[in-house]
């Protein structure tokens, strides 16, 4: 056990199944850094410095850079993992799967399926996802809903250091496309993550507080803004339930149903958007499955409807905060 | 007056760099440095690199030491030409906003030993020798004491280990036989340069615990044993392969719920705990070995049988894991205490109690 | 590969104009480079210093009537296309103001009025949007061209090819201008570009194509002006890579370990276009040291000015994160 930071625990997990299993490849875009060039090898260790050191480790037979093509590279690890690798393939900001969509969308998600169950596609997806750096509309989003839209794909979303190591491990051994979804402002969060190999079985929400007035459901880096609002709300009476489901394919309903069967009400933080996104998916199946439960209407805590601007100012205006989350959970209380 | 002097500044590399670490300065105070001479070298998460002087000048004072984290824009140290005067650039420091503290590390008692090859984890709690030496059960670890320990170090050092395969010690163990755990334990002394302790072990450690006593006598001051199977009560079949086989949360809470008069001392955080440390595949390895061996284990240690050392059995009466039979009675000159509403963790159940029985026990044994 | 070339005769006053432009982004890259370091910038900034000559060229033959789509690498292009230097500062700084309201940023620079194209998130889009400019010229009539902006690693991905393909097919009046600056990130071509050639496509889907100097003012005008013109005349697209260093890293932050010790200073010595302009001007034109270094002096004015407004701008106002969503908002 050590404190590592939540980069350094994904860097972890990436090195142990490197290890484990010599089929595990990585690709993507500078993973290393410095091909070609006349400085020096592992210059960058990933855009987001993840990486580092695997190329001393495993070499440039097993982390493969790749020109700034998503399209092919992206489509190539889907390739090799049908073909029996186990490809961990990067797209550096989500908001670049764009032009790998086809090769995301169609294609690993509906291989196994369209062929007959005949082959499988053991691969996986690392992202990164989220606002809070100004870096505008088009590197900021969190669209994870968009990859549990598909099934077929399923979806990791961590939001701890502990986590994140851990389901990635369960990512990498699984036999399906897994995409993972890292949140840039996480990465340097940290905290005390076991030294050795461990998986976190997808579907399994962590109950990160138990309260039992109201219960809030949250993802990713929400779960810490919501964490901050539930201890807020304590200091006021209000006990909540404080559920982060890690991964929204598979979702853990149950853990979901259970909480708000005792607690009747319920409140999803997410920082994807208000429309077709997760908070309104697991609004949806809850209140399908749990209406007589329900004491009070679900109330949903997202972005506003609109594109993430860059300014700071408009940003943190964007990002739900615990104000808003606070404000939320008063307002299920009242009824 | 600032004519000149120009402040080195903990450089910004990439949007998420807040802070840099200081790693070694490459140049001397005094040192006449070109634009791109390199000065020190600057540590963020994502790279090592230089921060270079920028113009031609001299580096004048070093600030930052090495080694430690400056926020973004903090001063490293300062350029002038030495036409600059000493008080002038004394001034320009004076003037320039201190950089933020980074938080400290947070003390610890723990620390780490070893012994046999295996790496130890410990947490030592107050002073005075003989200690107590905490044995924890199967799957358990130093953690478990928590609410016993500080009442026991008010009387004498106490020391909870983790056993190999357990907490944070090593997970990958040499070996799963019980005569290996004692030979841990008794070379954790030994690394630990103690004589003698007072032994304490629970369940499985109590095993343990009886094992060492009977090897080492001479090193037991006294023995407690809680909760602790013997041949006349052997533990219930399945707890431990259901304990190793839950793998999710809801059922490493039922299982936990067996060990326990009152089922509601399963907390969420109790399942977390046991689930991290479960889900570690070296310690599932660990642990599937220790219970197969620990099966086997034809001579087992027997809480019935007459001690050697001065010996109390602390225990539930509603233990459904290691049950002491109807018809137990202790043997000569070993005192049973047998708690009313408590299951098989005593110490959590009834910590006070135990404690205090656990005080008592040492008092008296230490008595001249 | 077809030469491409038309003596470029320029006019003291032509050159004036484009040492402008280039000391103009060279200064102002330098002090965006000190403010970022300071931290007082936020968000990620890529710098243009090095590549002058490219943006300053092409821009010397566009009208109000051509379409300019512009990389992440955008500061230089927007000075060069005349965008306002204030506004410009002020969208990098995310204030009200700003270019595009603060909600860009310095990625995103764009000018609707200059027919400046801000960037794309995905690197490389700009090579198929610049057909659909050209699409909308040539629909109009306008006698215009669109240029795409493009870096050598942006080319490597599909949409690029199939633009390339698209503009031929169509023969649009689109010029491709591959800043070719020998790195995508941390990547060199020579490992990431097949071939290490990127003017060599060009032939592969019919166009007319040609590989320069952008450490050369002169070439970079040369090879563009022949490639715009070829364009507005009818003779559709065509390809031109401009082989121009790097001086700072990726973004700023970059530590740049990937590239060999003393790169770039031998880069700025040798190959450095602002340098070899105003020695040419000096030497062949009879500008003498006082002249150019007054227009260096006005240059700096504008630049502390530009950065002082910027900072002391407010925020843009907070209604501004739900305006211009669509830009027709019955029904919803
Ligand atoms: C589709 C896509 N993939 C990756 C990126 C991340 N990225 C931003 S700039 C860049 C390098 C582009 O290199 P190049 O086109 O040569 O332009 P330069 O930065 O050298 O000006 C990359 C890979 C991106 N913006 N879009
Ligand atoms: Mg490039």
């Amino acid at each position: 056990m050590s404190v590592k930071s939540y980069r350094a625990a994904i860097r972890e997990a990436l090195e142990h199944e490197m290890q484990r299993d010599p089929d595990v490849v990585l690709i993507g875009q500078d993973l290393a850094g410095g091909a070609g060039g006349g400085g020096e090898d592992d210059a960058w260790g990933g855009p987001m410095a993840v990486t580092k050191g695997l190329v001393g480790k495993f070499g440039r037979e097993r982390v493969l850079d790749t020109p700034v093509s998503e399209a092919a590279s992206i489509g190539a690890a889907v390739g090799a993992a049908a073909a029996g690798l186990r490809p961990v393939a990067e797209l550096m900001f989500c908001d670049f799967i764009g032009v790998c969509c086809d090769q995301i969308l169609n294609q690993a998600a509906k291989y196994r399926y369209t062929f007959g169950g005949q082959d499988q596609v053991p691969l996986t997806i690392r992202t990164t996802i989220g606002a809070g750096q100004q870096l505008g509309s088009q590197h900021s989003q969190a669209l994870y809903p968009l990859f549990s839209y598909f099934p077929g794909l399923k979806v990791v979303v961590p939001a701890t250091a502990y986590d994140a190591k851990g389901l990635l491990a369960t990512a990498i051994r699984d036999n399906d496309p897994v995409i993972f979804c890292e949140h840039r402002l996480l990465y340097r969060l940290r905290e005390d993550v076991p030294d050795e190999s461990y998986t976190i079985p997808f579907g399994e929400a962590r109950i990160v507080e138990e309260g039992g007035d109201v219960t809030v459901v949250a993802l990713s880096r929400m779960v810490h803004v919501a964490a901050e609002a539930v201890r807020a709300l304590r200091e006021d009476g209000i006990d909540c339930d404080l559920i982060d489901p890690r991964t929204t394919t598979p979702l853990d309903t149950d853990t979901i149903f259970d909480s708000v069967e005792a607690t009747g009400r319920l409140v999803i933080v997410d920082e994807a958007g208000p429309r077709c996104g997760t908070a309104s998916d697991i609004a949806a199946i809850v209140a399908e499955e749990m209406f007589n439960a329900l004491r009070a209407p679900i109330r949903r805590v997202t972005p506003p409807y609109a594109p993430v601007p860059a300014a700071p100012e408009l940003e943190r205006s964007y990002v739900p905060d615990a104000s808003r989350i606070i404000a939320a959970v008063r307002s299920v209380m009242e009824r | 007056m600032n004519e000149g002097i120009t402040p080195l500044l903990m450089p910004r590399w990439g949007v998420d760099m807040t802070e840099g670490k200081v790693v070694r300065w490459l140049v001397g105070e005094g040192a006449a440095v070109h634009a791109n001479t390199e000065l020190v070298e600057v540590e963020s998460e994502k790279a090592v690199a230089p921060v270079e002087a920028g113009a031609e000048s001299v580096l004048r004072r070093r600030i930052a030491p090495e080694g430690v984290m400056v926020p973004v824009g903090g001063l490293l140290g300062v350029l002038a030409p030495n036409g600059v005067a000493d008080a002038d650039i004394e001034a320009f420091v004076q003037a320039f906003a201190a950089p933020k503290q980074s938080v400290a590390a947070m003390p610890t008692q723990d620390e780490t030993v070893t012994a046999l090859g295996q790496s130890l984890r410990l947490l030592s709690f107050g002073a005075g020798d003989p200690p107590l030496l905490l044995a924890h059960g199967f799957g358990g670890d130093r953690r478990g004491w928590s609410l016993v320990q500080s009442e026991l170090a008010r009387q004498r050092r106490v020391i909870s280990v983790d056993l190999p395969g357990h907490g944070d010690s090593s997970k990958t163990i040499a070996s799963a036989s019980p005569e290996f755990f004692r030979d841990i334990l008794l070379a954790l002394m030994d690394a630990l340069g103690l004589a003698r302790v007072h032994l304490v072990g629970h369940s499985w450690g109590g095993v343990l615990a009886m094992a060492v006593a009977e090897q080492a006598p001479q090193r037991v001051a006294s023995l407690t044993l809680i909760g602790t199977a013997g041949q006349e009560t052997p533990v219930e079949a399945n707890y431990i392969r259901d304990f190793l086989d839950a793998a999710r949360r809801a059922e490493v809470k039922t299982v936990l719920q067996r060990l326990f008069a009152d089922p509601a001392m399963v907390s969420r955080e109790m399942v977390e705990q046991v689930l991290r440390f479960k889900r570690i595949e070296a310690a599932d390895d660990a642990l599937r070995k220790i219970a197969v061996m620990s099966h086997e284990a034809s001579r087992r240690p027997d809480p019935a049988a007459a001690p050697s050392v001065p010996t109390q059995i602390i225990a539930g009466r509603e233990d459904r894991i290691c049950p002491l039979g109807e018809n137990f009675t202790p043997p000569q000159g070993v005192v049973l205490h047998l708690l009313d509403r408590v299951g098989h963790m005593p110490h959590l159940e009834a910590p006070a109690k135990v404690a205090s029985l656990i005080n008592a026990h040492v008092s008296a044994a230490s008595a001249p | 590969m077809t030469e491409l070339s038309t003596p470029y005769a320029p006019s003291r006053e032509g050159l004036r104009g484009a040492y402008r432009t280039m000391r103009r982004i060279r200064c102002f890259e330098e002090r965006l480079h000190a403010e970022f370091a300071a931290g007082r910038v936020p968000s990620s900034v890529h710098l243009y210093a090095g590549q002058e000559a490219s943006a300053a060229a092409i821009c010397a033959h566009l009208g109000a009537q051509d379409y300019l789509h512009n990389t992440h690498r955008a500061h230089g292009p927007a000075i060069a296309r005349g965008a306002d230097l204030i506004a410009i500062t002020k969208e990098i700084y995310l204030r009200a103001g700003g270019l595009c309201q603060g909600k860009g940023g310095s990625p995103h620079l764009h000018d609707a009025r200059l027919r400046l194209i801000g960037a794309n998130g995905g690197v490389g889009s700009g090579a198929a949007l610049a057909c659909g400019s050209a699409l909308a010229i040539r629909h109009r009539q306008e006698n215009g061209v669109a240029v795409a902006l493009l870096g050598d690693g942006a080319c490597n991905q599909g949409v690029v090819s199939e633009s390339f393909n698209l503009a031929s097919v169509w023969k649009l009046p689109v010029v491709f201008a591959i800043e070719n600056n020998g790195y995508a990130e941390a990547t060199a071509t020579s490992y990431a570009i097949a071939g290490d050639n990127l003017a060599a496509r060009g032939p592969a889907f019919g166009m007319p194509s040609t590989r320069v100097d952008g450490a050369d003012y002169f070439a970079v005008h040369e090879a563009a002006g022949v490639a715009i013109e070829c364009a507005r005349s009818g003779g559709g697209p065509s390809l031109v890579e401009i082989m121009a260093p790097r001086f700072y890293g990726h973004y700023e932050g970059d530590a740049q370990k990937y590239r060999a010790p003393g790169e770039v200073a031998e880069l700025r010595r040798t190959r450095d276009c602002l340098t070899r302009l105003r020695q040419r001007m000096i030497d062949e034109y009879q500008f003498s040291t006082a002249e150019i270094d007054a227009m260096d002096a006005e240059i700096g004015v504008d630049i502390d000015r530009a950065f002082a407004e910027a900072a002391a701008a407010p925020p843009p106002d907070p209604a501004l994160l739900m305006r211009d969503i669509y830009a027709d908002r019955s029904g919803l």
